[in-house]
């Protein structure tokens, strides 16, 4: 199923923005909500994850339905997530498309990979400690 | 020991409340007032949470190194690089600001702050028409319908409301929480929504398409307007016109609902504009909801010394400002930069994916108290004092107010600004010694 | 030791009565002293025109809405790029330019001293940190005090020794100079989109008068013996018609002070119209210097217009939302709590308009009629009626009459019916032209005794060296050397140290900035004042204790102490 995904700024994720690291922060930024029609028909429950696929290129969230979502939309908090499946095109304004990803939202049982895992798919070196 | 300290500045948001108490045992941070729950969590997290020092990656390993090395490390890697990117800023003060901006100079860079993923478009727009605004306390005393458009204060600048609008005590409102009413605007019901006198549900990409169709209205065509727009009934258009119409003093506060979407800066523009056009029949004023504590200062800072507000240009040898090409996500997309010095802020989790990618292929040098998303991402993390705690510094607020930060316990790191002075210096002498 | 020795100069020094003489000018560490060693440094002068440094006691260069002017303007920051030079840092900005524009510019005009003319309290430290990116010139901050509650509050109950606490308190609170105001209690009622029409309209909300405003202000202002006068741009600024009010303005203060004005009024030039429509609007620049050589304790500035554009912006919020919707220009608007306002917007001054004809004769006017130079000092309130890089082109039209009938055959046809520039003859000397760029200035501002302005010993070794040998010249006829002269000096020292030479600006000096500090006995300390405080508590957005600019802001401070009346 294809959904808009609208990203913003939530309390929770503003909380741990200098953590984000964090168990919380992983949650918060990795949890895509849908409207509770669109989860059935993509055949997910609370909690389930999903693979989200644009431009080639996918990212596993977890979801969880709201109803304050409208139908063929999604809301993800803004994050690595999100950010994931966002182009680099900015029409020559210097701004991306935050808010105008069109993903393929299909059931998977894959892992969510943390936030130094999702950096280290783009190149990066997990700092741990 | 415990001390109570006053009056401190909040150093999270753009609305930069400076009436936080923070109490401090035996040099610690141990409880925090009037905060709100992101400013609380700033203050509170902040001591278990910071890098001991700098770290360096060597091959697959993240190394300890000391502030002499990551600092002549800084210096090589900014003195040879061919198009360095100046990228972050929003979170420190102005004093370190504006080393940022003479050292992309020096070195023929560039220099950006996170209003290019933020509100760079209200600039634009601003750049076009101008900007009609006030101070929050304008707002506070005076206006009696506020809109909060594309923007979700309940969640991302928590205390607007209680310090600067809705909640506020206000001089020429008696009785301020029931005389005003609040218009909010937003494709989802937001909290902020929750609390409206109005709540303006429209579809995603339409911002623009109701800004018209209000200024139609206000200007005496309704007529023209369909019986829908942007899943906007024409019935609620009418409503909110004249309730603008009607407002003794009208406040617009907007935020990245609108910046991001659609016709992006246009939408901001069809918003001043609309402002404007309501200032022939009554007073409004229309204001950004500025995300961090200190992104309007790099423009401020940016503006001063190299008369543009962000994205400037240096390797020409003069200051050469054009969006779309200098600001730092395009530079980062079209795989321009070779180098990068991040400050202040966290690309890996705010940036598009391929930004992300570059950075990893790249000297990337990150200034940071604490690991980010970028962490991850980058050659080599810098730890320093963190502005409002044992940093002080000069932040301007949404709106354009100065305050200074307060410095108010001490931990032994660096500033920002010590360690930029030392960078710049450093590479000065390279320079001419070349 | 620093020593320099200065031969040869040609030096109209109008403080000393030194009216052309050629001397030499002893300097050691900073300061014009007696004499030298013969071992030192030496600059041979050639005979050419030697002055104090310039001072320019009404320039919009740093703050809140210069910056606003700034960042809302890329096209106007593209017109006038330059690139590094040797230590000069790349600027940026044409009618606004960047801040170490602005301060290269006027040095190699031989300027070393500025006024800005506007400051809200509540944002100072945005000016405090432009004035240390301005750093060839010494600066002063007119402090706003148009829609000031607390003075508001004075002035309501005819307290002017409350209006001076409330003052007092202010300037030496946020650093700033001089008390500015602009449209007194017409910002405020633009709080609401109001605006006044006379001087005698009540403000909206408060019980009082622009009048009672600058009468009040004026008192406080003197029982205080701060060094400048009250600062004042009318009210009605712009409007056909507005002479009047200008003309009621003047007649509010009487000679209160032995050393200096009375009253500033600046920028006549905007407040000089006759008529009462665009379409028959006049010149009253007659009326307006008729009432001026008849009251020593008053001073103007021009406020010269030029052609061509420019940007402007005051803190008169209505005037410009008028510009606004005359133009259809891009428009910022800046309200600021409790305090006063602002607006900006871009203009272009055309000599095919009338209007804009009859503005820039007006300045001219002015000049030339008021007798007395120490009366009229030479601004063009910049940017508002045309960038300070003007200056030379201005002083080029008052000293040669040849050069203004030139130019008033360039401008439009029915200028000389609505003005009076036509019929007159004065030209002006070095002489006027000294006073009404250094020593007026000085001396309207109160900073003779910090060494500014004149060159007697003790004084401040600001200097400007210009490539004109006035006993050689005729101004009359050599206006085109004339201007060029101005436009760049042969040197600039600011603090005996030479800052820019031949138009290249070499190095700073760290400058300084001068305010005002009024030493207030007990019972006039608001901040025991439960009214004033709980303004910060209540209505503010900004605690009291935040609000105070902090000392790492001016850290090259000089207070000028008073004492009360």
């Amino acid at each position: 199923m294809k959904i808009r995904i609208n990203t913003g700024r939530t309390v929770i994720q503003g909380s741990h923005v200098d953590r984000k690291n964090s168990p919380e922060y992983f949650r918060e930024t990795s949890t895509l909500h849908l409207n509770p029609v669109d989860m059935m028909e993509i055949g997910i429950d609370d909690g389930e994850r999903v693979k989200a696929t644009t431009g080639g290129i996918s990212v596993v969230l977890r979801v969880i339905s709201d109803e304050t979502i409208k139908r063929g939309t999604g809301f993800l908090p803004l994050g690595p997530y999100a950010n994931a499946l966002v182009g680099g095109t900015t029409h020559s304004t210097g701004m991306p498309d935050f808010k105008g990803s069109v993903a393929e939202i299909e059931a998977t049982g894959e892992k969510i990979p943390t936030v130094g895992e999702l950096m280290q798919h783009l190149g990066g070196l997990p700092y741990g400690r | 020991m415990v001390d109570k300290i006053r009056h401190v500045v909040c150093p999270y948001c753009g609305c930069l409340c400076d009436d936080i108490m923070i109490e401090v045992t035996d040099g610690k941070i141990s409880g925090v007032e009037n905060a709100c729950t992101l400013g609380a969590h700033k203050f509170l997290d902040d001591a278990g949470n910071r890098l001991k020092g700098p770290i360096m990656r060597t091959g697959d390993e993240w190394v300890d190194i000391s502030y002499e090395e990551a600092i002549e490390f800084a210096v090589k890697v900014l003195s040879e690089a061919d198009r360095p990117l100046l990228y972050g800023w929003s979170g420190c003060a102005t004093e370190t600001q504006a080393i940022g901006a003479h050292l992309a100079e020096l070195i023929g860079g560039v220099v950006d702050s996170t209003t290019s993923v933020c509100h760079g478009p209200s600039i634009l727009a601003i750049q076009e028409v101008g900007h009609p605004g006030c101070t929050l306390g304008q707002v506070k005393n005076r206006a009696d319908t506020i809109i909060y458009w594309g923007s979700n204060p309940i969640e991302a600048h928590p205390r607007h409301l209680s310090r600067y609008t809705n909640y506020a005590d206000a001089y020429f409102l008696h009785n301020a929480f029931r005389e005003r009413r609040v218009i909010v605007v937003d494709v989802r019901k937001t909290p902020t929504a929750e609390i409206a006198t109005e709540f303006v549900q429209l579809e995603q990409g339409g911002d623009y398409h109701v800004l018209s169709a209000l200024r139609a209205i206000i200007r005496g065509r309704g007529d023209i307007i369909p019986d829908m727009v942007a899943g906007v009934p024409k019935t609620q258009l009418i409503r909110v016109a004249d309730m603008c119409k009607k407002a003794k003093f009208g406040a617009l506060f907007f935020g990245v609902g609108i910046t991001m979407t659609g016709g992006k800066y246009k939408n901001i523009r069809n918003a001043i504009e609309f402002v404007d056009e309501l200032n022939r029949h009554t007073k409004w004023t229309i204001s950004p909801m500025r995300g961090h504590s200190n992104v309007y200062g790099s423009n401020e800072v940016f503006t001063w010394i190299t008369g543009y507000p962000f994205a400037v240009d240096y390797s020409k040898g003069i200051a050469f400002y054009n969006p779309g090409e200098t600001t730092a996500v395009d530079i980062l997309a079209r795989k321009e930069a070779d180098a990068a010095l991040i400050m202040a802020s966290d690309p890996g989790a705010h940036f598009p994916r391929i930004c992300c990618e570059h950075l990893t292929k790249i000297p990337t040098i990150l200034f940071d108290p604490y690991p980010s998303a970028t962490t991850h991402l980058c050659t080599l993390q810098i730890p320093s004092a963190v502005n409002g705690i044992d940093a002080a510094g000069t932040a301007y607020r949404m709106d354009g107010i100065p305050i200074r930060t307060r410095k108010f316990i001490e931990t032994g790191y660096p500033t920002d600004t010590e360690l930029m002075e030392k960078i710049y210096d450093r590479i000065r002498q390279v320079k001419e010694n070349a | 030791m620093h020593e320099l020795l200065i031969k040869n100069a040609y030096v109209i020094d109008p403080l000393q009565g030194i009216h052309g003489d050629i001397m030499d000018l002893p300097i050691r560490e900073g300061r014009i002293v007696d004499k030298v060693s013969g071992s030192c440094e030496v600059i041979d002068a050639g005979g050419h025109l030697t002055l104090p440094g310039g001072i320019d006691s009404h320039t919009h260069v740093c703050g809140t809405k210069v910056n606003f002017g700034r960042y809302m303007s890329p096209e106007d920051m593209r017109a006038g790029r330059t690139p590094r030079r040797g230590a000069m840092y790349p600027t940026s900005g044409y009618t606004v330019p960047t801040t170490y524009g602005n301060s290269y510019r006027y040095s190699k005009m031989g300027y070393t001293t500025l006024l800005e003319g506007a400051m809200a309290p509540l944002e100072a430290r945005h000016t405090h940190e432009e004035f240390a990116a301005t750093p060839m010139q010494d600066m002063l901050a007119n402090t706003l005090f148009d829609g000031n509650w607390s003075l508001f509050e004075a002035v309501a109950d005819k307290d002017v020794r409350q209006a001076a606490a409330v003052i007092g308190w202010t300037l030496s609170a946020v650093k700033g100079f001089g008390i500015k105001l602009t449209n007194p209690g017409g910002t405020e009622a633009w709080g609401f989109g109001d605006d006044l029409s006379n001087i005698d309209e009540p403000v909206p909300n408060w019980d009082i008068t622009p009048r009672d405003i600058i009468d009040t202000t004026i008192q406080a202002c003197e029982y205080l013996h701060l060094p400048h006068s009250v600062h004042l741009h009318c009210n009605n600024l712009g409007m056909p018609g507005n002479y009047r009010t200008t003309l009621q303005t003047l007649d509010i203060p009487s000679d209160l002070n032995p050393n200096r004005q009375t009253l500033y009024l600046t920028h006549v030039q905007f407040h000089s119209y006759g008529g009462s429509t665009w379409g028959d609007i006049r010149s009253e620049a007659g009326k307006i210097a008729g009432s001026v050589n008849t009251k020593p304790q008053v001073v103007i500035d021009m406020g010269q217009v030029m052609f061509g554009r420019t940007m402007t912006m005051t803190a008169d919020g209505p005037m410009e939302f008028r510009l606004y919707t005359l133009h259809h220009n891009k428009w910022s608007n800046h309200d600021v709590e409790l305090e006063t306002g602002s607006g900006i917007i871009p203009v272009y001054y055309s000599r095919k308009s009338l209007v804009n004809s009859i503005m820039w004769a007006i300045g001219l006017e002015l000049a030339l009629l008021i007798k007395n130079p120490w009366q009229c000092m030479l601004t063009t309130d910049n940017p508002n009626g045309a960038p300070f890089v003007k200056y030379p082109e201005i002083i080029g039209l008052l000293m040669s009459n040849k050069y203004r009938e030139k130019e008033l055959g360039q401008v439009h046809r029915l200028t000389t019916d609505r003005t009076s520039l036509g019929t007159i003859d004065r030209e002006l000397s070095f002489e006027d032209i000294a006073v009404m760029t250094r020593a007026g200035q000085a001396k309207a501002l109160g900073i003779i005794d910090e060494g500014k302005g004149h060159l007697k010993e003790g004084a401040l070794a600001d200097i400007a060296i210009y490539p004109v040998k006035p006993d050689e010249t005729d101004p009359s006829l050599q206006y085109e050397e004339v201007i060029g002269a101005f436009q760049q000096t042969l040197y600039t020292l600011k603090d005996g140290i030479v800052v820019s030479r031949d138009g290249e600006v070499m190095r700073a000096v760290p400058n300084r900035t001068f305010w005002s500090h009024a030493e207030l006995p007990d019972d006039m300390d608001v901040m025991k004042s439960p009214r004033f405080v709980e303004k910060f508590s209540r209505f503010y957005s900004v605690d009291l204790e935040n609000y105070m600019v902090q000392d790492e802001y001016v850290q090259r401070g000089v207070a000028m102490n008073t004492r009360t009346a």
